[in-house]
């Protein structure tokens, strides 16, 4: 009994050995009695994932004595196959018009600052956050009052 | 059931903890996402933003027989206020007295804060201002330092 | 000029100082700030208001035989508060002697010879001196023209 077990066994073994001999260069009593294999993965766009977190909105503390900014900072977190390029850009809508509601007679303005270029990302990004704020730089002349714009944060997203 | 209850405590807890991170939105899709920018009317300090200021002499001197071209109390304001809001600045008096304890100079007070309060027309304003005194009685009296004390009294209205 | 300029710089910081003492700022709502209206006792040329002014006669004449004569002057004032106008008439030489021509004399004594108003402010008040001359001065002087001048002096003093 044993030794059918043990030639059995030897069979399954010299097969699993002989799968991979098709795959690869044969290992004989007349070669190295090593060789080696590559294994990897194979993936492609369709695997790619990306998360761009911005502000619900941005809020500007008023200031009578000269400029004052809000924070505007988003953070990216990103898992692209090489060659997938993200690309976040952000903008002022209408100038940095801001006006009140119900519309008056007086308005605001902001602009962006900080790193206002569009910026790009690619490979694995983990919550790398980019330095932009709102800043409006002179209140001088006008009712205080809640004043609201609009920026526009842009994904583009470009697969390999 | 306590121990449902110690986690529902610890749940809440947690999401209080994390109500700032609510505050903000994720994008998984490439588009335009467009964000409010709004001001506060509080400053960085959280102290309200709206201010003003009115300024008086703290003494107005008027030489004896009075001035030619007529005596005045000068004022002056500057004011930012909340949208909606304006200043409103009164005097207690319209009349009265400069006295030195026993003799008196009856006079009249005319002009901006003295016919009717002032309120200004804008929240954001500055303006120069002049409310004229005119004292009668001056032959009547011995010379001397006659005195007598005008109230302003400013509120946001 | 290092000490000028030290204190120059101190002076500056001085009125620096100095200036919120001319003016109130009022900065809250419902607040409250108090000018305080003061004369002064110049007038707006910068002169002291405080004066006052003594009406005299020209010429007193005294009749002949007339043992006693009244004379009056007015007096305005608007002084400062307890003074008052005082007026002497007084014969500066002393000797009360009206003289002629020839240098004859008549004695005379003079009555009420200063008044002090009756305060501060006056508006022409009228007051009396009286030149006197005695009936025997009279009977032993000759018929004549004779005068003398008499000096009204003015001061203000405590009442």
């Amino acid at each position: 009994m044993k030794k059918i077990l043990a030639v059995a066994l030897a069979v399954v073994m010299m097969f699993s050995v002989s799968v991979l001999a098709f795959a690869a260069n044969p290992i004989t009593q007349d070669t190295d009695q090593t060789e080696t294999i590559d294994v990897y993965t194979v993936v492609d766009a369709a695997d790619d994932t990306y998360t761009v977190t911005v502000p619900a909105s941005v809020a500007i503390p008023w200031n009578n004595d000269g400029a004052s900014s809000g924070t505007a900072d988003y953070t990216v977190s990103c898992n692209l196959v090489a060659g997938s390029t993200l690309q976040v850009a952000a903008a002022a809508n209408d100038g940095g018009v801001m006006n009140t509601d119900p519309v008056g007679d007086d308005t605001l303005t902001f602009a962006l600052t900080g790193t206002t270029e569009a910026q790009s990302f690619s490979g694995y990004v983990t919550s790398q956050t980019v330095d932009l704020d709102a800043t409006v730089s002179s209140f001088e002349g006008v009712a205080v009052g809640e004043y609201t714009g609009t920026m526009t944060y842009t994904v583009t997203y470009t697969a390999v | 059931m306590k121990k449902v209850l110690s986690v529902a405590l610890a749940l809440v807890m947690l999401f209080a903890v994390c109500v700032p991170a609510f505050a903000s939105q994720t994008i998984t899709q490439p588009g335009q996402t467009p964000v409010d920018v709004v001001t506060l009317t509080t400053d960085i300090n959280g102290n309200p933003a709206a201010n003003f200021t009115v300024t008086i002499p703290a003494t107005v001197s008027i030489p004896w027989y009075g001035t030619t071209g007529g005596d005045s109390i000068n004022w002056s304001y500057t004011s930012q206020l909340n949208i909606g809001e304006q200043l409103q600045i009164s005097l207690d008096k319209t009349s009265g007295n400069l006295t030195n304890g026993t003799d008196n100079l009856p006079y009249t007070l005319s002009g901006d804060a003295a016919d009717a309060a002032y309120v200004t027309t804008d929240e954001v304003e500055s303006a120069n201002c002049s409310t004229a005194i005119a004292v009668t009685g001056w032959d009547d009296v011995p010379v001397g330092a006659y005195t007598d004390t005008v109230t302003f009294t400013v509120e946001v209205v | 000029m290092k000490k000028i300029l030290a204190v120059a710089l101190a002076l500056v910081m001085m009125l620096a100082v100095s200036v919120p003492a001319f003016a109130v700022d009022i900065a809250a709502d419902g607040g409250t700030g108090e000018s305080v209206v003061r004369t002064s006792t110049q007038n707006e040329d910068g002169e002291e208001a405080a004066g006052f002014t003594v009406s005299i006669p020209a010429e007193n004449i005294v009749p002949w035989d007339a043992t006693s004569t009244d004379f009056q002057y007015t007096v305005t004032s608007q002084l400062a508060p307890n003074k008052a106008v005082r007026v002497d008439v007084d014969d500066p030489t002393g000797d009360l002697l009206m003289t002629d021509t020839n240098g004859l004399t008549l004695a005379y004594w003079i009555q009420n010879s200063f008044a002090v108003m009756d305060g501060p402010v006056v508006d022409a008040q009228a007051c009396t001196f009286t030149v006197c001359v005695d009936t025997e001065a009279w009977d032993a002087a000759p018929v004549s023209a004779y005068s003398d001048t008499l000096t009204f002096t003015a001061s203000i003093v405590d009442v």
